[in-house]
């Protein structure tokens, strides 16, 4: 599983669901968390990140958020020299097939749907991890 | 051999919509807080709502009818439903009530949607907004349903669709 120094960003435009993710990260002994609003300020701080030498590790991005949304942000990162391969994952509560695809096609590493509970986002960063890095070993 | 796709409703207010809706709330509600509402009835209503405390509202499109969602909440019921949430009871000065009735209209309203999309509606993305009060001559409502949910005096709300 993620070290606990893994340095984590949460992105939703809800501070309640930044709260929830965060307090459940916590739970599970991940505390160097970062947050932001939606999808610019994301990527302003991944790069404020690069530049203190700390950068983002994972990425739980909200999807449906406005200036730019969660699937943006991924695009923008997988495009991105530094940020090309970081875990990313999509928290939405929609479901739809199409989205899901849409998702996978930009790389997406997981997609959690909301309602999660505790144990289903573990899974899901579990899932995460084994297929970053465990692939890799 | 696939089964046949589900015939779509002929309206707005056909069972399977509003069945969608009410599975929504029932699961955001038991996911967070651990326990799973009763709904008590339903009811039909000329207009919306006007006596709740917190209004989460989603204006979209369905089967070529714009409708309203609106999940309506008491100050003691999102008090309890936040603290279930979060942890903590919410600081009402900071906007966190208001922001948690934005995120409970978000889920409820996106589960829905996922659920009518398996059935063949196509309905639009929406960010919600949120209300201490409503003011019903700003919203063309000709009609509404109203489905509340109750669990043991612990917490009141309604969810209404509305056209």
């Amino acid at each position: 599983m993620f070290d606990k120094e893994t340095k984590f960003l949460v992105i939703d435009d809800f501070k309640t669901m930044r709260t929830i993710v965060k307090k459940t990260l916590s739970n599970l002994g991940y505390t160097n968390v970062v947050e932001a609003e939606d999808g610019v300020q994301a990527y302003q701080v991944m790069q404020q990140a690069v530049k203190d030498s700390s950068p983002i590790q994972v990425v739980v991005s909200d999807w449906n958020m406005p200036n730019m949304t969660g699937l943006d942000l991924l695009k923008k990162c997988r495009g991105d020299e530094f940020y090309k391969a970081v875990p990313f994952i999509l928290v939405t509560a929609e479901n739809e097939q199409k989205q899901v695809l849409e998702a996978a096609k930009a790389g997406v590493s997981n997609y959690i749907v909301k309602p999660f509970t505790p144990v289903q986002f573990q899974q899901k960063l579990e899932q995460v991890y084994q297929r970053h890095f465990k692939k890799a070993a | 051999m696939s089964a046949a796709p589900k015939q779509k409703p002929n309206s707005f207010f056909d069972p399977s919509v509003g069945q969608a809706f009410i599975a929504s709330v029932e699961k955001t509600l038991e996911s967070y807080t651990g326990i799973k509402p009763i709904r008590e009835g339903h009811k039909l209503f000329q207009g919306i709502p006007t006596d709740f405390e917190y209004y989460g509202i989603m204006n979209f499109e369905l089967a070529g009818q714009k409708a309203y969602m609106i999940l309506a909440l008491k100050k003691d019921s999102l008090k309890f439903i936040y603290e279930r949430m979060v942890g903590a009871l919410p600081d009402e000065n900071s906007g966190e009530s208001d922001d948690c009735v934005g995120e409970l209209t978000n889920i409820t309203y996106g589960n829905a949607k996922a659920e009518l999309s398996k059935q063949g509606f196509s309905m639009s993305m929406a960010l919600p907004t949120v209300l201490r009060q409503l003011d019903p001559s700003k919203y063309n409502i000709q009609a509404s349903l109203m489905l509340p949910f109750k669990q043991q005096d612990q917490f009141h709300l309604a969810l209404y669709l509305a056209i």
